[in-house]
């Protein structure tokens, strides 16, 4: 076994490597970048999984994330048997203490004091937290019952009042809770259409009574005649899932606990006493949709962001052994082979990439929250994330050591023999735009299916990632587009005479003279402007699309159908309301939803999305009355087959058009004030709602205090499932971060190629300017140089991307037949900021060039 | 006709090399046929251009010829693998490039240098009393930017002594000297000759030319004349 023997020149390469910090530091930064890159992807795609759990587990009840057995009509003998059993597999299989409601059916025939009322009960307990989730209005924790207090009001029941259901004693009454109402608080979740007595739809039951305790509840059980439970639920508190895989692992626990349950309730013969389920297993399926349609649609991206860094380390090492030439030159002669070269190259550049590939990895991880979707992490995921940065790592450190092997071996070994070289050329000249294209074209013609996925009721559109990958194929080809063109040109510039713009002639030799760093820099600009107005634009278009369709869908906020009198204005709103809300009437039966208005409240309550305010409020004053014939009206999507006339009303008579209206959205309708119809039309409307800005809790318990009706409630968190939203906005915020990422990439490279040019630069500079050029106007070559690199870049990137986006935002709406479109949103401010770095950069890379003129030594210049 | 009066350690027969260019291929040297003697000082002269870098890339096996064959010591290098021609460059060739920096550690000191170039070749030095023999002593610990031009060329030097080379060519050696210090490079070539090493030195400076006890005159890569000056000094 040959022994490698580490020499001086290996040993002492670290501390050589500080003689060009440059060097360093651009190593370092590049290695950040890509690992920052692959690490990102990774764990992108994690959290687009956790956030999807977060959300699932957000919408649905909290004692719905692990397993829950039920039953309507359960057999009371068979029911300790059976919660026994849940309690033990429970133990087993690591979950906490179930929570056990049980509700008789309603009990007629119940008394307090001696007085029979003609109320109807229900007898409930719902474990040891009962009691912490009610709102104890008087009374003790005693032992006893707790009543609501409605009933006890209504009734003038008074703590420490005994009664008897058919006869049969109940404890006393040592409680007097605050009623649940319609939303509960979250832990009654599950119990809403037990444990909440909805009377404002004529609900049979006018209290439930829960027992402070189990015994007490079991007593009043054994003592009466009771068969059947009206429901008995068991289910499970336990912390919700942050992550995919702490969901699956939970879902698994559960069916493994249902698995058991079931096989020990049919070997007691107990089979059919309670229904099994475990709810969280959809949410869990739907959250590893997202994650892998994330992963799939990031993939190619994560792809081309790593080989992006390959490159960069690429360039590194060739920069590195221009530098070194002449020490490598020495070792070789002294027998180095090349491949010791090449480790030399790792002994100098390995610390500095090990570290900013740390640096990366740590960062991409800590800035998760920033860039990626609100949630999680898996824990895998962080692990896999790790091991991608070490992959990239030890990948870029082999690429350093064979791009210095192998142009040693081309200088040292194979002299003037060169091999051919024929192939190189034809991949250069091999028209890889017409591939990207045909890629582009392909994803677009994928794309326009996209939105039709999300029609079929699924929870996730189905994503096609070759679609997905059609904005960054679009700018790939522009990107390779702005090279070829750039090449060409250069190439030919020396037919561009314009001595007598000696400024504008040089900046054109400049350019010319460094025609590959030029179309190198060219690209990734070109990649990262039209990468970042894609990702931005779609990502942030989804978004807007997602509150703008909830917003116009809802109406407001919030949205209460209420009883008609408050359309009449008795009852009136309650005042905490009336600053944030409005009431509207809808009516149908003439092909159009007309919409009854309060053209002072409107505007202030409502969520207008991309209409103007102040438009549809001067509109809203021109239908305020009735001036003539017919009843002023707005249109709203008028259709050549819409007719003037209104349910019930007098003929329309339009004054302007509008596409759409919170509430009607885009089907035909009018809009007209209340103003504007006599109290008997206004009488004769058959559904008011109350549209609020206010939180649905805010709203929904001001009406409660009123006791107005609240038939039907919707607010804009959980009208619309968002998921599929989310899903295109997370992925390409990762094309945003990509385009941002090359951004940072671009600027580097210019400012460094200006920086590593600086001999040049100086030895040119203070040439021209012995020859009489003003220090003004070789600035200004400069600035034509790079202004003119810049400013093609920031054309091409912003025109691609930003097209791009335009079209694919529309495309990729999940939600088609809800209004309005999505669209993009107004690029002006990404326009100007990226016109605004540009210039900044242009100014500091002319002042980097100019700068090396004035402070280059004589010696320096002579030496060049 | 290879000359056979003196015995060769390089034997050269129908060399040439060409460059690759983006105008088509040129032919940088021309069919050589030449000795180099195992003692004394070759010098490969003629004006710039003419081929003498290029062809003391041939003699330090940077350079594969395009026709032609090379011998060192009876071996022909075209045949010998990279490894082979690796180890040949270690245990017995000693380059000096024509820039001073460029044969130097510039992150070490002269005497790590003298270790370095050791190490290099699997063997040991002893810095001090190489550096006493090139005119250095108490040098040891200095940084190379110290050193003037001249010494850094004499340090380059020896280091080929560090090495234990039999072989030390040389490309320019002087050329980016001033004169004082291009007569000590003069003075240390002469001492290495006196040390029984082979010297091939590329060069059109007239003080190395008349050092040399063979001169290959070259001109437009063409080998012109071949001058014997009396056989080892």
């Amino acid at each position: 076994m040959t022994r490698v023997r580490v020499t001086t020149p290996w040993r002492a390469a670290p501390r050589a490597a500080l003689s060009s910090p440059l060097t360093m530091v651009v190593a370092a930064v590049t290695a950040l970048l890509a690992c920052f890159l692959g690490t990102a992807a990774v764990l992108q795609a994690s959290a687009a999984g956790g956030a999807t759990v977060a959300y699932q587990a957000a919408l649905g009840c909290p004692d719905n994330y692990g397993p829950t057995f039920s039953k309507t009509r359960a057999d009371v003998a068979s029911a300790p048997a059976a919660i026994a059993t849940v309690r033990r597999h429970a133990a087993a299989h690591g979950f906490s203490a179930p929570v056990v409601g049980a509700y008789t059916p309603i009990l007629s025939g119940t008394e307090f004091d001696g007085k029979t009322g003609r109320y109807k009960t229900v007898l409930a307990y719902r474990g040891e937290q009962t009691l912490d989730q009610l709102q104890l209005l008087q009374g003790t924790r005693a032992p006893g019952i707790w009543m609501g207090d409605v009933l006890a009001t209504g009734e003038h029941i008074e703590v420490g009042a005994r009664g008897s259901i058919q006869g049969i004693a109940l404890p006393p009454v040592t409680g007097i809770y605050r009623e649940l109402s319609t939303p509960p608080p979250r832990w009654w979740c599950s119990q809403q259409s037990t444990a909440v007595v909805n009377r404002l739809v004529n609900d049979p039951l006018d209290s439930v009574l829960f027992t402070t305790d189990q015994q007490t509840f079991d007593n009043f059980i054994a003592a009466g005649t009771l068969r059947n439970y009206q429901y008995l639920h068991i289910s499970f508190y336990e912390t919700p899932p942050r992550t995919l895989s702490e969901a699956k692992q939970l879902v698994e626990r559960g069916q493994a606990m249902v698995a058991d349950v079931e096989a020990d309730l049919r070997s007691q013969g107990l089979a059919d006493v309670l229904v099994s389920q475990v709810p969280f297993e959809r949410s869990a399926e739907i959250a590893a949709q997202a994650q892998s349609n994330v992963a799939v649609s990031i993939l190619p991206l994560a792809a081309i962001s790593v080989l992006v860094g390959c490159a960069s380390i690429a360039t590194v090492a060739l920069q590195w052994y221009q530098r070194r030439f002449a020490q490598l030159r020495l070792l070789s002669s002294r027998g180095s082979g090349p491949g010791a070269l090449g480790g030399l190259a790792i002994a100098e550049l390995g610390l500095p990439i090990v570290a900013g590939g740390a640096a990366g990895a740590v960062l991409a991880r800590s800035l998760l929250g920033v860039y990626g979707p609100p949630g999680d992490a898996d824990k895998a995921a962080v692990l896999l994330s790790i091991g991608v940065a070490a992959a990239i790592l030890l990948f870029s450190l082999g690429l350093i050591a064979l791009v210095v092997r192998s142009r040693a071996h081309r200088d040292f070994e194979l002299g003037r023999i060169r091999p051919k070289t024929g192939a190189l050329r034809l991949l250069g000249a091999f028209p890889w735009e017409l591939v990207t294209a045909g890629l582009a074209f392909l994803g677009w013609s994928r794309m326009i299916e996209y939105g039709a996925a999300s029609k079929l009721g699924k929870p996730l559109p189905q994503i096609d990632p070759v679609a997905l990958t059609y904005p960054v194929c679009v700018v790939l080809t522009a990107g390779l587009l702005a090279a070829r063109v750039a090449w060409l040109l250069l190439y030919a510039s020396h037919r561009a005479r314009f001595w007598s713009r000696p400024a504008l002639q040089l900046a054109i030799r400049r350019l010319a003279s460094a025609r590959a760093p030029v179309t190198g820099v060219l690209v990734i600009s070109t990649l990262a402007i039209g990468t970042l107005a894609s990702g931005m634009g779609i990502g942030n278009g989804q978004e807007n699309a997602l509150q703008e369709k909830s917003g116009i869908f809802v109406g407001a906020n919030t949205r209460v159908d209420t009883e008609n009198g408050v359309g009449s204005g008795e009852p009136p709103l309650p005042a905490e309301l009336a600053s944030t809300s409005s009431v509207v009437g809808t009516t149908t039966g003439t092909g159009s939803v007309v919409m009854i208005v309060d053209p002072a409240t409107f505007t202030t309550a409502a969520e207008l999305g991309r209409l103007d305010p102040a438009t549809v409020a001067d509109l809203l004053r021109r239908i305020d009355s009735r001036t003539g014939a017919g009843i002023p009206a707005i249109r709203i999507a008028p259709t050549t087959n819409q007719t003037l006339q209104l349910p019930g009303l007098p003929d329309a008579a339009p004054i302007a058009d509008l596409p759409l209206f919170p509430m009607i959205g885009t089907k035909p309708g009018y809009v007209i004030s209340r103003n504007a119809l006599t109290p008997e039309e206004i009488g004769a409307v058959p559904r008011w709602t109350v549209l609020s800005s206010s939180p649905m809790d805010v709203v929904s318990a001001a009406l409660s205090r009123a006791n107005l009706l609240q038939l039907d409630r919707v607010n804009r968190e959980t009208a619309l499932d968002a998921l599929p939203f989310y899903v295109v906005s997370w992925t390409f915020s990762f094309v945003a971060l990509l385009g941002a990422v090359l951004g940072v990439v671009a600027i580097l490279a210019l400012l460094v190629a200006v920086e590593v040019r600086r001999r040049q630069n100086a030895l040119a500079g203070a040439l021209v300017l012995r020859m009489g050029m003003r220090p003004r106007a070789l600035l200004g070559s400069h600035l034509i140089e790079l202004g003119a690199l810049a400013g093609m870049a920031v054309l091409a990137g912003v025109v691609c991307g930003v097209s791009v986006a335009g079209l694919a935002v529309p495309r990729f709406d999940p939600a088609t037949f809800l209004a309005p479109r999505a669209a993009l949103p107004d690029p002006t401010l990404f326009v100007t900021g990226v016109v605004g770095v540009g210039v900044l950069v242009v100014l500091l890379a002319g002042w980097i060039a100019v700068r090396s003129v004035r402070t280059a030594r004589t010696a320096e210049l002579i030496r060049a | 006709m290879p000359d056979t009066a003196i015995k060769p350690i390089f034997r050269l027969t129908g060399v040439g090399v060409d460059y690759s260019t983006p105008m088509g291929t040129v032919t940088g040297v021309h069919d050589v046929t030449l000795d180099v003697p195992a003692r004394g000082i070759t010098v490969l002269a003629g004006p710039s251009g003419s081929g003498k870098s290029t062809l003391l890339r041939v003699l330090g096996l940077f350079e594969r010829p395009a026709r032609g064959e090379m011998l060192f010591e009876g071996a022909d290098t075209g045949k010998l693998r990279h490894a082979e021609r690796r180890a040949l460059r270690r245990d017995h060739l000693g380059l000096v490039f024509q820039n001073p920096t460029d044969n130097l550690l510039g992150y070490l000191t002269v005497a790590d240098n003298l270790r370095a170039a050791a190490e290099s070749a699997r063997t040991t030095c002893l810095p001090e009393d190489i550096l006493g023999q090139l005119g250095l002593g108490g040098m040891g610990s200095w940084h190379i930017p110290a050193l003037s031009g001249g010494q850094q060329q004499r340090l380059a030097f020896g280091c080929a002594l560090a090495r234990g080379s039999t072989v030390v060519i040389a490309d320019e050696p002087t050329s980016q000297l001033d004169e004082a210090s291009a007569d000590l490079v003069v003075d240390t070539l002469s001492y290495l000759a006196g040390q029984e090493f082979t010297v091939v030195v590329a060069s059109h400076d007239d003080r190395l030319i008349a050092l040399g006890t063979r001169v290959a005159w070259l001109r437009k890569g063409i080998l012109e004349k071949v001058e014997d000056r009396g056989g080892e000094r």
